[in-house]
């Protein structure tokens, strides 16, 4: 589907964890797009836009978008100025971040807000696709409190044999008993090759630029590296 | 275009597909300054994400985005 200007409604507005808020938004019509995908809302008058990448899956005239707060720049005070039923222009759906038909085995790297595309692709695969083969998702963060969708992604490793779902801790409490370091650090221990998997990569810099070499010396072909840099 | 800036999220060639197009690098060229309409190139301007593409007035030279 082309990218359109639409105007959606704000239907809820949550706070999922310290600086996270998911945000639901109602179009008049059914909004096509595909998991992965990202829009553009316009934040101020001027003309001002920030991109958000769409955390529900598709289907239905509901997008939700899940906005890190923290940077407190003019998306982020225009997405906490926001309450239900404002009014949003939004341009999309817009990225080519997005499932092949048929993915080889599949790994999921992300560091903070970064997870957000990889939620509608793994329900995609998991439930839409009936994607048998291995999914593996790694989530690096800093603390545990800052964690969010924990429970979704447990239950989706618990109904599907899979699917595997890890926590990497930068800063962890003595009490985390799982991985801790970068998510770089885990990739390595978890496999000694990947051969055979395609892997889908949103974070921040450093983390691209460390899982991209890692990958890439454990088998991984440069071209079945998808990388979204939003950060 | 700011070809350091550019991150190929393709939001330019999504919203002015006549005037960016993505190269073999994964970046955004001009391939024609009038392939769209002025609106459509500040659109595309103004949705990408890391402000990579600046428009000019040609006229008078005033910068129009990002301002």
């Amino acid at each position: 589907m082309p990218p359109q200007k639409l105007t959606a409604k704000v239907t809820k507005k949550e706070n999922l964890a310290k600086d996270c808020w998911l945000v639901t938004f109602e179009f008049p019509d059914d909004y096509p797009f595909l998991a992965g995908q990202y829009v553009s809302l316009k934040v101020a008058e001027d003309g001002t836009r920030r991109s958000y990448s769409i955390a529900s899956a598709p289907g239905g005239k509901v997008i939700e978008l899940l906005v890190d707060v923290g940077p407190m720049g003019a998306g982020s005070r225009y997405i906490l100025g926001l309450k239900p039923g404002d009014s949003v222009e939004v341009l999309g759906p817009l990225g080519r971040f997005t499932l092949p038909p048929s993915p080889k085995k599949v790994l999921f790297v992300a560091t903070g807000s970064g997870i957000v595309p990889f939620r509608p692709m793994i329900h995609e695969l998991l439930e839409k696709r009936s994607f048998t083969d291995e999914i593996h998702l790694d989530w690096g963060m800093r603390y545990e409190e800052d964690l969010f969708w924990i429970d979704e992604f447990k239950k989706l490793e618990t109904d599907h044999p899979n699917f595997k779902f890890d926590v990497v801790l930068s800063k962890p409490t003595k009490e985390w008993s799982a991985c801790s370091g970068h998510v770089n650090d885990c990739l390595i221990k978890h496999r000694a090759s990947y051969l055979g998997w395609e892997a889908f990569l949103c974070g921040n810099q450093q983390m691209i630029e460390e899982v991209t070499a890692t990958l890439s010396g454990l088998g991984v072909r440069r071209e079945d590296i998808h990388i979204e840099k939003f950060f | 275009m700011i070809n350091d800036k550019c991150i190929g999220a393709a939001s330019c060639v999504a919203v002015a597909a006549m005037t960016f197009k993505l190269n073999d690098a994964n970046k955004a060229d001009i391939i024609d300054q009038d392939g769209n309409v002025d609106s459509e190139k500040l659109l595309a301007a103004q949705s990408c994400p890391t402000a990579a593409i600046e428009v000019i007035d040609m006229a008078t030279g005033e910068k129009i985005w990002p301002k």
